[in-house]
């Protein structure tokens, strides 16, 4: 009798914790369900490429994450589209990070994080392209549907400056002064867009974002096209890793190359020879040359 | 022998750490010169005070080094084999030259570490020197930097001018300062002594000063004015004070004790012309006077040498993390990639130009260890890597460090393709 009493509660909250799963469980999927295919009709409706939505569902599955979860991680992409601005870049990170098996919830941040700069990055983007320069580059060089895709590039690439640290007001003073005479006469729209993807990247930026975008500046008036300025931010490591120099060394020493005319692909040679900024091969503290013509051995 | 051991030991340090290999660079630079010198103080690698090699000479030089990094750390290991024939008969100068460094940045601008070298020359006497050399240099600005270092150095000199033996050691140590003054113009001085005259650094002390122009254009001209002095007491022993340029004494030697002041000038003119990527051309003259309290006249002496300098910077450690470079070309509307690759698997492309759909786009081998693919592509910016699956294994693999990268975001970083 006294074994009876002692297990029936114990019964009792078993029966009711299966029948709550039995309640809840199936609730619970089609609640996921639910969330994903009402996002997926807004999605559809929005514009988002269905076909997308849908591939994007069988390789999130396949990573073993849940419609509930694929709907969150779809939000940043419907809401840049509720305001009519370009989420591409958040369908295109989404298939990065499926593929790249990140987990969920360290997608979820970078599309949140995605989605917000380029929700910002309209506030410096849109009013930079009505300057009156601007224009005038815009209708010398590109068409009006290209005017459109570069308007996208730079959101996406302004976007991915914010979202990797920089302040709105860094990029800004970068762009207003891209809007110069003297630049936009030498440059085109990608090498706009170019300028902008590159300036998170290069290793002062964390630090020194003003000096960063000085240096593009005066690169891209020293001849730097497009290809080199993609080489720069990689070049600048490398000088830095090799000659183990405060960055501001490689820097000044890129500006003092630049203010005599050297040519791009010396100056990349140079950096990722390690040759420039600073003391040059051969003293302390770089990686010396045994053979530097200094006639010593 | 005690040289080739010490070079054996350091090539040994390095080979039990493949897990560094990824840090690993590696770089291969070869020279080749012609030229005549009044004085062997002016050959390189040689920096013997011998004006009976008035001659013509030749050079073939050939320097490795290995160089890893990472974080606040950086090793460095060189060395490399030197042939100089001279063409009016004398013996051949050559030889090897090995060092290792360590650099440990304790700040930004504050460096310290430690040089580790021997050499071995030989012609009609033998030259053999070793030395350890701990230093700590300071970057006051960023374009200037004093270098402090104190250490031994041993010397050994076997028949030198015919009968003398020297085998002796250098306590020594040298305050340096460089500084560029407007990038084109380079400053550096030093104060060279030995411990062993310490407090009176007049008995041993050398200064050299040197002011250098860079002329750079494509082309690079290099001149460069220099003053060294030199003040000693010594006796029979051939003692430069720990100076640069080598051993130097006063021509033909002496058992007594002296006072002497040697003053040397030198100036230099090079130019280089680069030829390919990894080729250049030079042309190098020098014009030298030796001025001595011992004498009353002063010497003068020239080098003039032109060449062909070769540099590579081979992947030869990459067992441990394989890094691919791209190459990426055009052909009327459509994009060629390029990549080499020493491993099994099959290459993929994967990037937003598929949408990153794995697998991926496939690479076919076109030669031996040669893949492409290629592409049509709409202008814009383009982010990639390349995955390799080998049965049921899949990696990302690495790019080399002359690639253009962006971070990922995910804390990785992605190749970056721009069509315009």
């Amino acid at each position: 009798m006294r074994k009876t009493t002692n297990i029936s509660p114990v019964r009792t909250l078993m029966k009711l914790t299966l029948f709550s799963f039995l309640l809840i469980f199936p609730a619970s999927i089609s609640a996921q369900q639910t969330s994903l295919s009402i996002l997926t009709q807004k999605a559809s409706e929005l514009g988002i490429d269905e076909s997308h939505i849908t591939r994007l569902q069988e390789r999130a599955k396949a990573n073993g994450i849940s419609g509930d979860q694929l709907a969150e991680i779809l939000e940043p992409a419907v809401t840049l589209a509720e305001g009519d601005l370009p989420f591409d870049m958040i369908l295109e990170k989404t298939s990065e990070g499926l593929a790249k098996k990140v987990p969920s919830h360290v997608l979820l941040n970078v599309l949140q994080g995605l989605q917000e700069a380029t929700q910002q990055s309209v506030n410096i983007v849109d009013p930079w392209m009505q300057k009156s320069g601007v224009q005038n580059m815009l209708e010398r060089t590109e068409s009006e549907e290209s005017v459109q895709q570069f308007r996208n590039n730079l959101l996406k690439s302004t976007g991915r400056a914010l979202n990797q640290g920089l302040t709105e007001q860094s990029v800004t003073d970068f762009m207003n002064e891209l809007n110069n005479d003297e630049i936009l006469s030498k440059i085109n729209a990608n090498e706009i867009v170019t300028s902008l993807t590159i300036l998170p990247d290069l290793p002062t930026s964390s630090d020194n974002p003003e000096l960063s975008g000085k240096l593009i500046i005066q690169s891209i008036k020293g001849g730097f096209k497009s290809a080199d300025l993609q080489k720069l931010p990689s070049a600048m490591q490398m000088a830095q890793s090799r000659g183990q120099l405060p960055v501001g060394n490689i820097v000044n020493g890129i500006f003092q190359q630049l203010e005599i005319g050297a040519p791009a692909t010396n100056i990349l040679q140079g950096l990722f020879d390690g040759k420039i900024g600073g003391p040059p091969a051969g003293v302390p503290g770089r990686p010396g040359n045994p053979i530097d013509g200094s006639g010593n051995g | 022998m005690k040289s080739k051991v010490l070079t054996m030991l350091f090539i040994a340090y390095l080979l039990p750490f493949p897990a560094l290999s990824q840090d690993l660079q590696t770089s291969v630079t070869s020279e080749f010169r012609v030229g005549y010198s009044s004085n062997t103080y002016l050959n390189p690698f040689f920096s013997e005070w011998d004006r009976t090699y008035n001659s013509g000479y030749g050079l073939a030089a050939t320097f490795g080094q290995l160089f890893w990094d990472k974080n606040r750390h950086k090793f460095e290991l060189n060395g490399g084999y030197v042939f100089e024939p001279f063409f009016t008969g004398q013996s051949t100068w050559h030889g090897h030259l090995a060092y290792a460094r360590y650099i440990g940045q304790i700040s930004s601008k504050l460096h310290a570490g430690f040089n580790i070298g021997t050499s071995g020359f030989q012609s009609d006497f033998d030259r053999n020197l070793h030395w350890v050399q701990p230093y700590i240099t300071w970057f006051p600005s960023s374009f200037t930097s004093l270098h402090f270092k104190a250490g031994s150095n041993f010397r050994e000199y076997v028949g030198f001018q015919d009968s003398l033996n020297i085998n002796n050691r250098l306590d020594s140590y040298a305050l340096e300062m460089e500084s560029w003054i407007g990038f084109r113009w380079q400053l550096k001085g030093g104060i060279y002594g030995n411990f062993e005259n310490l407090p009176a650094i007049q008995n041993g002390i050398s200064t050299s000063f040197s002011l250098r122009h860079l002329f750079v254009n494509g082309s690079r001209i290099t001149s460069e004015l220099q003053f060294i002095n030199y003040s000693s007491e010594f006796t029979t022993t051939v003692d430069e004070g720990g100076g640069p340029g080598g051993p130097f004494g006063p021509p033909g030697g002496t058992t007594e004790t002296q006072s002497i002041n040697d003053q040397i000038w030198r100036i230099k003119l090079e130019g280089s012309y680069p030829v390919s990527n990894n080729t250049s051309a030079f042309i190098s003259a020098e014009r030298s006077l030796y001025e001595s309290s011992s004498i009353n006249d002063g010497i003068g002496d020239f080098q003039i040498s032109g060449g062909v300098r070769f540099s590579l910077t081979p992947n030869l450690f990459t067992s441990g993390k394989r890094t691919i470079e791209p190459i990426w070309t055009e052909d009327t509307d459509q994009y060629t990639l390029r990549i080499k690759y020493r491993g099994s698997g099959n290459l993929f492309l994967v990037g937003d130009f598929n949408d990153w759909e794995m697998p991926g786009i496939p690479l076919r081998e076109e030669s031996k260890n040669t893949y492409k693919t290629v592409l049509k592509m709409e202008p814009g910016l383009y982010e990639y890597r390349i995955l390799v699956i080998n049965g049921s294994d899949e990696k990302w693999l690495e790019f080399s460090n002359n690639t253009s990268t962006v971070k990922d975001g995910f804390g990785g970083t992605n190749a970056l393709k721009i069509i315009e």
